[in-house]
């Protein structure tokens, strides 16, 4: 007897309609585990091997989350090189416009929020190892293209996907 | 607006993914399972809510559920197409005492399950004793006992009933 035809008796079948389902539901499958393990690499941010990045220019590079999510805390660390007795360090205004920065480590010896941006001065003293840690939350989402830049040195670009 | 938004989205996303894990996960939840389930809803309540609990975003966010599953019944009702994806169809797995391994298969429904289901229905013992076996869309099966020798024979198909008058209606 023949398994895949629609019976119209004791129940009205639609067999076609339920075998695309059952396909449909194991391409789910596939896609559910794939979302699981992709998690796992880090492209979802919070931990694993894609989610942090590294940028390193002259005076400065930031160490920085590539994949963040909305309202979850990120963390930017910024290393200083060079002996100067003062840091600065500039954040450009899309840093500004996504990002609500909760706390700063070291605390900075100064700073402004401009229209174009952070701008914040570090004693060296004060940021030795000439390292700075700044904890931000995103209030939006999508690709952010982030610059900073310390001193006269040229900008050091990176970008930032957050999640909603 | 955001609220709005966020629970259509989480409405759909658990739609589909409840979906996707089959008919058998819904109608064979164990107790782990339900643990399950109360861990995805707190999770997809944070997700919604974030850090509002005011009664306005709660009362927004019940009004969003409600009106979409209203919304839903409606296109439910007007379009079977739309009834089969939401809600799933029946399948029949067992047919006059023979089991239909190609769907039972593709069902993840066991022999086991069949004949547990005709035991507790009706005290089924054995699988020639069943007529029909068929898995509802709940994720139920339901079983049709097969007539045993002395008993009646089930009733008829529809189809096959003979057309009686109808008594003319009273003025």
């Amino acid at each position: 007897m023949d398994e895949t035809g629609s019976r119209k008796y004791p129940v009205d079948e639609h067999f076609r309609f339920q075998r695309r389902t059952w396909i449909v539901e194991r391409v789910g499958w596939v896609v559910l585990i794939a979302i699981s393990l992709v998690a796992l690499t880090g492209l979802f941010g919070t931990g694993g091997p894609l989610e942090s990045g590294l940028v390193t220019g002259k005076t400065l590079s930031i160490d920085y989350q590539r994949f963040e999510r909305r309202t979850r805390l990120a963390r930017f660390i910024f290393r200083f090189s060079g002996g100067s007795a003062e840091h600065t360090l500039h954040l450009n205004d899309a840093f500004r416009n996504t990002y609500e920065i909760t706390d700063i480590q070291p605390r900075p010896a100064g700073g402004a929020a401009e229209a174009h941006g952070y701008d914040l001065t570090f004693s060296s003293k004060a940021s030795s190892p000439g390292a700075v840690t700044v904890w931000a939350k995103p209030h939006r989402m999508g690709v952010i293209h982030i610059a900073a830049s310390s001193g006269d040195a040229p900008p050091l670009d990176f970008t930032v996907l957050v999640y909603p | 607006m955001d609220t709005v938004i966020k629970a259509a989205a989480v409405y759909f996303v658990l739609w589909a993914i409840i979906r996707i894990s089959g008919r058998r996960t819904l109608g064979e939840m164990t107790a782990f399972d339900f643990i399950l389930f109360l861990i995805i809803g707190g999770s997809t309540q944070r997700a919604i809510t974030g850090q509002d609990y005011s009664l306005i975003n709660a009362l927004v966010l019940v009004s969003t559920f409600v009106s979409i599953e209203v919304l839903l019944s409606l296109v439910e009702l007007k379009s079977p197409l739309m009834r089969r994806i939401f809600n799933a169809t029946p399948t029949i797995l067992v047919e006059n005492g023979r089991m239909m391994t190609y769907r039972m298969r593709r069902a993840r429904v066991t022999e086991d399950n069949v004949m547990e289901a005709a035991r507790r229905l009706h005290g089924i013992e054995r699988v020639d004793q069943i007529k029909y076996a068929i898995l509802e869309a709940t994720g139920d099966i339901s079983i049709v006992p097969a007539a045993q020798p002395g008993q009646s024979e089930p009733l008829p198909r529809p189809k096959e009933l003979p057309s009686t008058p109808q008594p003319a209606a009273p003025r």
